[in-house]
C-alpha cells in the first residue's frame, strides 16, 4: 500500500462526517455537508489516480470540481430565494 | 528513500491531517457559519499539499498540470461558494438581505449579537 493510496483511503473515510452532516440539521446545514463532500471527491480522485497510475481519473476530478461549483451554487441560490 | 519521496510523504501526511480535522470539525460545530470556515483549509491547504506532492512526483507533465488545475478550481470556487452559502443563510435568517442587524434591533443593542439571533420584527409584516 503506497502513501497515495493510504491518503486516498483516509479521504474516502472522511466522507462519513460529510454524510452525517447531510443527514442532520436544516437545509443550509445539509448544503455544508454537500460542499464538504464536493471538495473531498476531487481530492480523493486525484490521490487515487496517483495510487493506481490511472491518469484518466484526473479528468473526472477536474470535471467533478467544476460541476460541484455549479451544482452547489444553483442549490444555494435556490435555497436563498424560494425555500 | 530520496529527498523528493520524503517531501511527498510529508505533504501527503499534512494534507491528510488537514482533511481529517476539517471533515470532523464540520458536523461538530454549532452553526453553519462556523462550519463554513472549516471548508477553507480543505480547499486550500489540503488541496495545495496534494497538488504539490503530485507536482514533485510528476513535474509539469499533463497529470501535474491537471492537479494544478484542480487546486486552482477548488481554491477559487470554494471561496465563492462559501460566501454565497453564508449570504443565503443570512437571507433565510432575516427574510431579506441586510448588512447590519442594528437596522432591525437598534444601534448598540447589546442583545443583538449572535449570528443565530432571530429578528425582532417578522419579515412577513413588511
Amino acid at each position: 500500500m503506497n502513501p497515495w493510496l493510504i491518503s486516498a483511503v483516509v479521504l474516502v473515510w472522511c466522507a462519513i462526517p460529510a454524510g452525517v452532516q447531510v443527514f442532520k440539521g436544516d437545509a443550509m446545514d445539509r448544503v455544508a455537508g454537500l460542499e464538504l463532500m464536493s471538495i473531498l471527491v476531487p481530492l480523493a480522485l486525484l490521490l487515487l489516480s496517483q495510487a493506481f497510475g490511472r491518469t484518466a481519473y484526473l479528468d473526472l476530478a477536474v470535471a467533478g470540481a467544476l460541476l460541484a461549483f455549479g451544482g452547489g451554487f444553483v442549490f444555494v441560490r435556490f435555497l436563498e430565494r424560494w425555500l | 528513500m530520496s529527498n523528493t519521496q520524503i517531501a511527498i510523504d510529508i505533504l501527503l501526511a499534512l494534507g491528510t491531517l488537514t482533511t481529517v480535522i476539517s471533515a470532523v470539525a464540520v458536523p461538530t460545530r454549532k452553526d453553519l457559519y462556523d462550519r463554513l470556515h472549516y471548508l477553507a483549509p480543505l480547499s486550500t491547504v489540503a488541496a495545495g499539499c496534494f497538488t504539490l506532492a503530485v507536482l514533485l512526483d510528476k513535474h509539469l507533465s499533463p497529470p501535474g498540470i491537471k492537479a494544478l488545475v484542480i487546486f486552482v478550481v477548488l481554491a477559487v470556487t470554494n471561496s465563492v461558494l462559501a460566501h454565497a452559502t453564508a449570504r443565503a443563510a443570512r437571507v433565510r435568517q432575516f427574510g431579506r438581505w441586510m448588512a447590519d442587524v442594528s437596522e432591525i434591533r437598534g444601534n448598540f443593542d447589546s442583545s443583538t449579537a449572535g449570528l443565530n439571533s432571530r429578528p425582532l420584527v417578522d419579515s412577513s409584516d413588511e
